[in-house]
């Protein structure tokens, strides 16, 4: 199925044992690896093998990520697997098994969890290409200038899991186990509390004491970071000067220059928005490290920590290339007519 | 329709079969189609809402007893389908085209498209079949 990019990881047949060889009506396996377009394990379902000669449909339960044909007569199978609407199906024709020999083939699944904008198309479209090349632009003093409209490459770049805290796993199979249905954007809400790690393109505009971020995806919002050496508003009291914090969907931004990288650190998030699909606290804390090493680049590792519902941090490396010179961000008015939300239904 | 539309409209739909890259939630695709209730529909457009988060063309089907029913549409915004080739008088009110896509879960007249063959032939993607989820995922 062409929509599914399945990942043939590893092929591989073990050598015939000497017994296997001689055995009559031996038998083979299929075995592999099923994880979802976040590297992690699909923890239920059934995959099939079709011998295509006999007819002869086996299943394997899916456990844990993992799966076992075993034991297959030596033949050619179709692979299948349909887990519902969780994700696309998935086929794989003609793997062959020899007797003795164990065929692996690891899957990576792609769900049908959201439908919105194909940012293939967008990227597509919308990256600079080829990629220009030349120095980092610089500031009047000498540091990086992170100016411009940038798209992450995301493709081939899946998000690590999200270590949480029981409470949070709980909250977290909830939410997916009822279709996702109450996530943020579909109100015209922020999808995430880190700007930078987006499908869509951004826009920054630096000056020596501001970052400005513009955002074309999910809601018409200006993100904020300040290079003016302010500190954090106070993490008990919220008071900022003779100001009161009130936390916030994109939070409380500062940067620091550490040589030629620019880290922004933000705290004073609201706890209303799906860190992915998962619960986070006010307690959140993202260290994003901003490099540009060239004309055409940007680096962003980013950090999330949350002692109040992640077990550990969660890192993630991103890449953006600069967009074509005629691309601008475009106005996203979300809730003009948002009328899928009368249409969306829990499990 | 000018050079530059339809190259763009071939690479949309080289992109279309290509697909794969992760695509951003507007809203869970879960909690509004049915992956499993793939439907293929004919008739006049009758209305396109160039609008956002989600472009909707609405088009007329007769059944065989010569019966109007009239179904919805969803397809990506406005923004992507610019980038993929689309303006919005692609479409136009009266046209008659097929669309493929799969079915609302609530059992109203309404499916997310996946493709939509105009008249001429040509088949348009719809920059809004789902894939990823979050990006952050």
């Amino acid at each position: 199925m062409k929509r599914l990019k399945v990942r043939l990881s590893a092929i591989c047949l073990l050598a015939l044992s000497a017994a296997a060889a001689l055995a009559q009506g031996g038998a083979g396996a299929i075995a592999g690896r099923i994880t979802n377009v976040d590297g992690e394990p699909v923890r239920s379902g059934s995959i099939q093998a079709k011998n295509t000669a006999t007819g002869a449909v086996y299943t394997s339960a899916i456990s844990a990520g993992n799966y076992t044909l075993n034991p297959l007569p030596p033949g050619t199978y179709d692979l299948s697997m349909n887990n519902g609407n969780a994700f696309l199906p998935f086929e794989q024709k003609g793997v062959a098994v020899q007797d003795g020999g164990t065929v692996r083939v690891d899957i990576t699944q792609r769900g049908y969890e959201a439908v919105g904008d194909n940012i293939t198309e967008v990227s597509n479209d919308m990256r600079a290409n080829p990629v220009p090349t030349g120095p980092t632009p610089r500031m009047p003093d000498g540091k990086p200038d992170f100016s411009g409209l940038w798209l992450n490459v995301l493709d081939g770049n899946p998000a690590p899991p999200l270590p949480l805290q029981p409470w949070a796993d709980a909250i977290r199979h909830e939410r997916v186990a009822n279709n996702s249905k109450d996530m943020p954007q579909a109100l015209c809400q922020p999808s995430s509390p880190i700007q930078t790690v987006s499908s869509f393109p951004y826009k920054l505009v630096q000056t020596p004491t501001l970052i400005v971020m513009l955002e074309e995806f999910d809601v018409a919002m200006v993100r904020q970071v300040f290079l003016d050496g302010r500190p954090h508003p106070d993490p008990k009291t919220g008071k900022m000067g003779s100001r009161t914090w009130n936390p916030s969907w994109l939070g409380h931004s500062v940067g620091r220059w550490e040589g030629d990288t620019l880290v922004i650190d933000t705290v004073g998030f609201n706890d209303r928005s799906w860190f992915m699909t998962s619960p986070h606290t006010e307690q959140l804390h993202v260290i994003e490290r901003l490099r540009r090493p060239d004309l055409g680049h940007l680096e962003i590792d980013v950090t999330a920590e949350d002692p109040g519902a992640f077990s550990a941090p969660w890192k993630r490396h991103l890449i953006a290339t600069i967009g074509a010179k005629d691309e601008e961000i475009e106005e996203f008015i979300c809730n003009e007519d948002n009328i899928d939300i009368s249409h969306l239904v829990g499990k | 329709m000018n050079g530059r539309f339809t190259g763009m409209l071939t690479a949309a739909l080289l992109a279309w079969l290509w697909a794969a890259a992760p695509l951003l939630a507007h809203h869970s695709f879960a909690a509004e189609f049915d992956i499993d209730k793939s439907i293929t529909l004919a008739g006049n457009v009758t209305k396109v809402l160039w609008t956002n988060p989600h472009v909707y063309i609405f088009i007329d089907v007769k059944n065989d007893k010569e019966e109007v029913t009239n179904w919805g549409f969803e397809l990506g915004g406005p923004n992507s389908l610019l980038r993929a080739g689309w303006t919005r008088d692609a479409v136009r009110i009266g046209d008659l085209v097929t669309i493929d896509g799969y079915r609302a879960k609530d059992g109203s007249n309404l499916a997310s498209a996946r493709s939509i063959k105009l008249p001429d032939g040509r088949k348009l993607s719809t920059a809004s079949l789902a894939g990823a989820g979050n990006p952050t995922k």
